[in-house]
C-alpha cells in the first residue's frame, strides 16, 4: 500500500527506542535536490537510501545524497562480488509499504543489513525520506547509526 | 531561551532542548508553538533556532524547560 503518511514501522522503532526526531511534511518532491529545497536544508544534510541487492539479501545502503554510491567499495565492505542496485520491479514488490524511491533506512520488515557512507555519521544529523516523497524526517546521524545497527563505511565515489 | 527548570511535558511557548552527543556540539532550541498528539506520545510543533517549523516528537535526549514569565525576563 502506497501512502503519504510516514511508515508505521519507522515511526515505531524510533518511539520504542526514545528517539527524538522531527518530521517534515513538504510539497511532493521526486529528487533529493529537490527534497532539500522543499524542507529549507542544505543538500549536504539530506540522504538518500539505495537498496542493493547482494546473494539473495537486501542491503540498505545511506549516502548523502549528492554523492554516487560505488557498488566496488560496497563490494568490499560486505566481502561479496554481486551487489547490484535493486531494479524497481523487485523494490516495489520487496517494499509495498513505501513509495518507489523513498525506502527509509530504519524499520523494515526484513531486517536488512545497513551500510551508512561516513559522510552521513560524520554529519551532526540527518534528512531523508520517510517512506513517503511527501514528508521527510530529521534525527540525529549518530541515532541513525544505532539504531539500524549500521555499519559504517566509505561506500561513495571518489 | 533555554532558561527555566526541565519538565516532562510541554506547553505552547514552552522551550525544547535537544542535547548534543558529541563533545562540542551545540544543543538544538526551540518554541513549541503546538501541542499535538495524545498523553501516550505527546508531540510538537516546534519553531527552531533557524526559524524552520517541524512536528517535533521528543526522545530520550530532549528536555523542555516552562517558558519564563516575560515579566521575569524583563531587566530591572
Amino acid at each position: 500500500m502506497k501512502t503519504s503518511t510516514p511508515a508505521t514501522a519507522l515511526i515505531d522503532v524510533l518511539n520504542e527506542r526514545h528517539i527524538s526526531y522531527e518530521l517534515i511534511p513538504h510539497r511532493r518532491t521526486q529528487s533529493a535536490a529537490a527534497e532539500a529545497r522543499a524542507v529549507g536544508v542544505d543538500p549536504a544534510h539530506v540522504a538518500k537510501t539505495l537498496v542493493l541487492t547482494t546473494a539473495g539479501e537486501f542491503v540498505l545502503a545511506v549516502l548523502p545524497a549528492s554523492e554516487r554510491i560505488d557498488l566496488r567499495k560496497v563490494g568490499e565492505v560486505l566481502e561479496a562480488a554481486d551487489v547490484k542496485l535493486a531494479s524497481e520491479q523487485v523494490l516495489a514488490g520487496a517494499f509495498p509499504e513505501y513509495e518507489l524511491g523513498a525506502v527509509p533506512p530504519i524499520g523494515g520488515a526484513g531486517r536488512d543489513r545497513v551500510l551508512v557512507d561516513r559522510r552521513v555519521r560524520d554529519a551532526n544529523w540527518v534528512v531523508f525520506e520517510a517512506g513517503t516523497h511527501e514528508q521527510s524526517m530529521r534525527m540525529k546521524a549518530a541515532d541513525l547509526v544505532d539504531v539500524a545497527t549500521a555499519r559504517v563505511a566509505d561506500i561513495c565515489e571518489d | 531561551m533555554s532558561g527555566g527548570a526541565a519538565i516532562r511535558s510541554g506547553h505552547k511557548g514552552d522551550v525544547v532542548v535537544i542535547s548534543g552527543h558529541r563533545v562540542g556540539e551545540r544543543e538544538r532550541t526551540g518554541e513549541i508553538l503546538e501541542v499535538l498528539g495524545g498523553p501516550d506520545h505527546v508531540h510538537y510543533r516546534v519553531r527552531w533556532e533557524d526559524q524552520s517549523e517541524t512536528l517535533f516528537y521528543p526522545g530520550s535526549d530532549a528536555t523542555i524547560r516552562r517558558a519564563q514569565p516575560t515579566s521575569a525576563r524583563r531587566s530591572r
